[in-house]
C-alpha cells in the first residue's frame, strides 16, 4: 500500500475543493429553480435556502476531513453532513416563517416536515457524492494494484544475472584461487555484492543512489577483472546526490548493456564512465561507452531487451517526467542520457484525498 | 613428433588457467599457443598449424566456431583435434552433443579435462581426425545463426533518426507517427520530430504489422497510439493520436482497416 502511495500524484487539495464546490453549486441551482417553481417561496428564498445547505455541508465536510485527518470518514464526514443541515434548515425556517419562536409556536408540524425534506435531500446527494468518491477510489486502487505489479514483474525481469557472466565469473574465481589468492577474494565479494544487491532490489520499491552506484562499482570490478586491460571505466556522482532515492536497477542495466553490447564485441575493449548531475529539479545520468555502437540489424540475443524493460519502469515510476535520450556521437560508440525529477512523484503518507462535495 | 597446441580465449585469467592446467596434466605438449580472439585464433592456426586447438565460442571478431569452419574449409582439421569451450550455451551444448564433438565448460571440472586429454592423447596417436565431416559443423554454424535470428526480433526495433546535428537511436515503440514529406520521413515522438531517409514503403516492410498501419500515402501510425477514430465534418476519416495535436488523415483507400464488423 506504501508503494502504491508513493507513486500516486495527488491532486492539489484546492483544486478538487474548487472542483467540488462548483458541482455543488449547479446542484443548488437547479434545486432553487424547482423550489421556486413547486413551492409559493420566491426565487430569492429559494436560492438562498438551497445554497445554504450546499455550500455549508460541502465547506465543513472538507474542512473537517483535512482538520481531522485521523477520526474515521463518518465522524468527520457526518457531522459535517449534519452541521451542515442544522445551517441550511435554520436558513429555511427564517425564510419562510421569520423567526424560530413563531415557526415552532404556530406550525410545529410544518417545520417538522421542512426538517424531513432536508434530511432526505441531504443525505440523497450525499449518497450520489459518496457512491462517485468510492468508484473512482476503487478505479485509483486497481489502477495502482496493476500498476505495481507490472513494476515488480518488470523489476524482477531487470534483475536475472545472465548465466553466461555468473559462470564465466565463476571459472574467473576457479584460475585465480591458486596464484593470486588476494584477487580471487575479490572477485568473490564482488560478487556476493551483486547477488545480495540484486535480491534486495528486487523486493524493494526504492533504492538510494548510493546503493544503486555499489552495484554499478560490484559489477564494474569483476568486469575489470575479467576483461582486464580491455575495459576502462570512471563514475562521477557529487556526494551530496549519494541519498537520493530512485528506482532499484536502474543503473546497472544501462552500464552493462554499454559493456555487454558495446565494448564486449570489440577485440580492443574500450571506455564506460558514468556521470551524474543535477540541473534545477532534475537528476542528469550520462552513461557513454567507446564501443560498437547501435547496429541496424542486432546480432547479439535480447539487444535492447533491457532498455525497453527501463522505458517502461521509468514511465510506470515516473509519468512523462522521466526522459531518456540515446544517441550516437559522431566520434562513435553509445550515450545513454537519463534525466528524472529529483522527488519521486506522489503524495507522502496522506491518503486522505477530499471526497465528497 | 612435437605437439602444439592453440588455445583461445577473451578473458586473461581463463587462458592463462586453462594453460597452467595443460601444462600440468599434459606434460609432452611440446607449446602452447595463446589467442585471446577469434580473428587473433585464426592468423595463428594458420602460421603454426597446431594439432590441438581450445577454442572459446563467444569471443570479439570471430566465434569459435566461425574459427572451425575456417579450419574445415581450408583442411586445416585433417590433422587437428578441436575442443570447444562454453560457460552456458544450452544450444550449442545440444548440438555438441547430437554431432559428438567434444566441449569444456567453464568453470573448468578438472576430472572432465582428463578425461578429454585421454581422447585428444589417443586420437593423436591413433592419427584419427576429429573433425572429419564438414557438414556437421556447417549445420551447427546454420543452427546457430538461425537461434540469434528467432531470438533477434526479425523486425526493426532501433532507428537511427537525426535530430539537428546528432544521431539518436529510437526505439520503434517510442514512435508515434512516420510521415513522408519529399525525400525524408519524419519520425513523430512525444520528445520531438526527427528526420531519416528511408521511404515509407521501406519502411512498412521492416515495421512489425501489427506494431504500425499505414492510414494514408504519407502515413504510417502505432495502433496502440490511437486515441479515437472519428469523422470530421467534411466527411474526411481521421485518426487521433495520443500527443499529436492536429488528427492525422485516413485516406479512403487504407479507412477499411477501421471498420466496424
Amino acid at each position: 500500500m506504501h508503494s502504491a502511495n508513493s507513486i500516486t500524484a495527488t491532486k492539489p487539495l484546492l483544486k478538487e475543493l474548487a472542483q467540488n464546490l462548483f458541482f455543488t453549486s449547479l446542484a443548488c441551482l437547479v434545486i432553487a429553480v424547482l423550489m421556486s417553481l413547486l413551492s409559493p417561496l420566491s426565487t430569492l428564498a429559494s436560492l438562498k435556502i438551497a445554497f445554504s445547505y450546499g455550500i455549508s455541508m460541502t465547506l465543513l465536510l472538507n474542512l473537517f476531513l483535512v482538520w481531522w485527518p485521523s477520526y474515521p470518514v463518518w465522524i468527520t464526514a457526518g457531522s459535517g453532513v449534519l452541521l451542515g443541515l442544522l445551517l441550511g434548515t435554520s436558513v429555511m425556517i427564517l425564510e419562510i416563517h421569520g423567526s424560530f419562536t413563531r415557526a415552532f409556536t404556530e406550525q410545529p408540524l410544518q417545520v417538522l416536515g421542512n426538517l424531513l425534506i432536508g434530511l432526505i435531500f441531504s443525505f440523497t446527494v450525499c449518497y450520489f457524492f459518496y457512491i462517485h468518491y468510492r468508484t473512482q477510489k476503487l478505479q485509483a486502487e486497481q489502477a495502482e494494484k496493476e500498476k505495481s505489479l507490472a513494476l515488480s514483474q518488470l523489476r524482477l525481469l531487470q534483475s536475472q544475472i545472465e548465466p553466461h557472466f555468473l559462470f564465466n565469473t565463476l571459472g574467473n574465481i576457479q584460475g585465480l584461487v591458486d596464484t593470486q589468492p588476494d584477487k580471487a577474494k575479490q572477485m568473490i565479494q564482488a560478487l556476493t555484492a551483486l547477488l545480495r544487491a540484486n535480491l534486495s532490489q528486487v523486493r524493494s520499491d526504492t533504492t538510494s543512489l548510493d546503493q544503486e552506484l555499489g552495484l554499478v562499482r560490484a559489477y564494474l570490478e569483476i568486469q575489470q577483472l575479467r576483461m582486464g586491460p580491455r575495459l576502462k571505466w570512471s563514475i562521477q556522482c557529487p556526494e551530496s546526490l549519494h541519498s537520493v532515492a530512485i528506482p532499484p536497477l536502474l543503473l546497472q542495466p544501462l552500464v552493462e548493456n554499454a559493456i555487454k553490447h558495446g565494448l564486449e564485441p570489440l577485440p580492443e575493449g574500450g571506455e564506460v564512465s558514468l556521470e551524474i548531475t543535477t540541473e534545477q529539479n532534475l537528476i542528469q545520468l550520462l552513461v557513454r561507452d567507446s564501443g560498437r555502437g547501435f547496429t541496424d540489424h542486432p546480432t547479439t540475443q535480447g539487444e535492447g531487451l533491457g532498455l525497453s524493460n527501463l522505458r517502461q519502469r521509468l514511465e510506470l515510476f515516473y509519468a512523462d517526467q522521466a526522459k531518456l535520450t540515446i544517441t550516437q556521437p559522431k566520434a562513435g560508440g553509445t550515450q545513454i542520457q537519463l534525466s528524472f525529477p529529483l522527488d519521486i512523484p506522489g503524495a507522502p503518507e496522506n491518503a486522505h484525498h477530499l471526497p465528497l462535495g | 613428433m612435437p605437439i602444439t597446441c592453440l588455445l583461445a580465449d577473451d578473458e586473461p585469467i581463463l587462458r592463462f588457467h586453462l594453460q597452467r592446467q595443460l601444462e600440468e596434466l599434459w606434460p609432452e605438449l611440446d607449446s602452447i599457443i595463446t589467442a585471446a580472439n577469434g580473428d587473433e585464433a585464426w592468423d595463428l592456426i594458420q602460421e603454426s598449424q597446431p594439432q590441438v586447438v581450445f577454442l572459446d565460442i563467444k569471443m570479439p571478431g570471430a566465434s569459435g566456431l566461425e574459427v572451425a569452419h575456417r579450419m574445415q574449409t581450408s583442411g586445416l582439421t585433417e590433422n587437428c583435434q578441436v575442443v570447444f569451450l562454453t560457460a552456458y550455451d544450452q544450444h550449442a551444448l545440444e548440438a555438441f552433443d547430437r554431432e559428438a564433438l567434444d566441449y569444456l565448460l567453464k568453470p573448468l571440472d578438472e576430472k572432465r579435462l582428463e578425461k578429454t586429454l585421454d581422447r585428444l592423447r589417443r586420437n593423436l596417436a591413433e592419427r584419427q581426425p576429429q573433425l572429419a565431416s564438414l557438414q556437421r559443423l556447417e549445420e551447427l554454424l546454420n543452427t546457430q545463426n538461425q537461434l540469434a535470428k528467432t531470438a533477434a526480433p526479425r523486425y526493426l526495433k532501433w532507428i537511427k533518426a537525426l535530430q539537428g546535428d546528432s544521431i539518436h537511436v529510437l526505439d520503434v515503440e517510442q514512435i508515434l507517427a512516420f510521415q513522408a514529406e519529399d525525400k525524408y520521413t519524419t519520425l513523430i515522438t512525444s520528445e520531438g520530430n526527427f528526420l531519416i531517409r528511408t521511404s515509407l514503403k521501406q519502411l512498412e516492410q521492416e515495421l512489425a504489422p501489427d506494431l504500425f498501419w499505414r492510414i494514408h500515402r504519407s502515413t504510417l501510425v502505432q495502433v496502440s497510439q490511437i486515441a479515437r477514430v472519428s469523422r470530421s465534418f467534411t466527411g474526411q476519416l481521421e485518426v487521433q493520436v495520443e500527443g499529436i495535436k492536429k488528427p492525422l488523415a485516413v485516406s479512403r483507400r487504407f479507412a477499411d482497416q477501421f471498420k466496424q464488423n
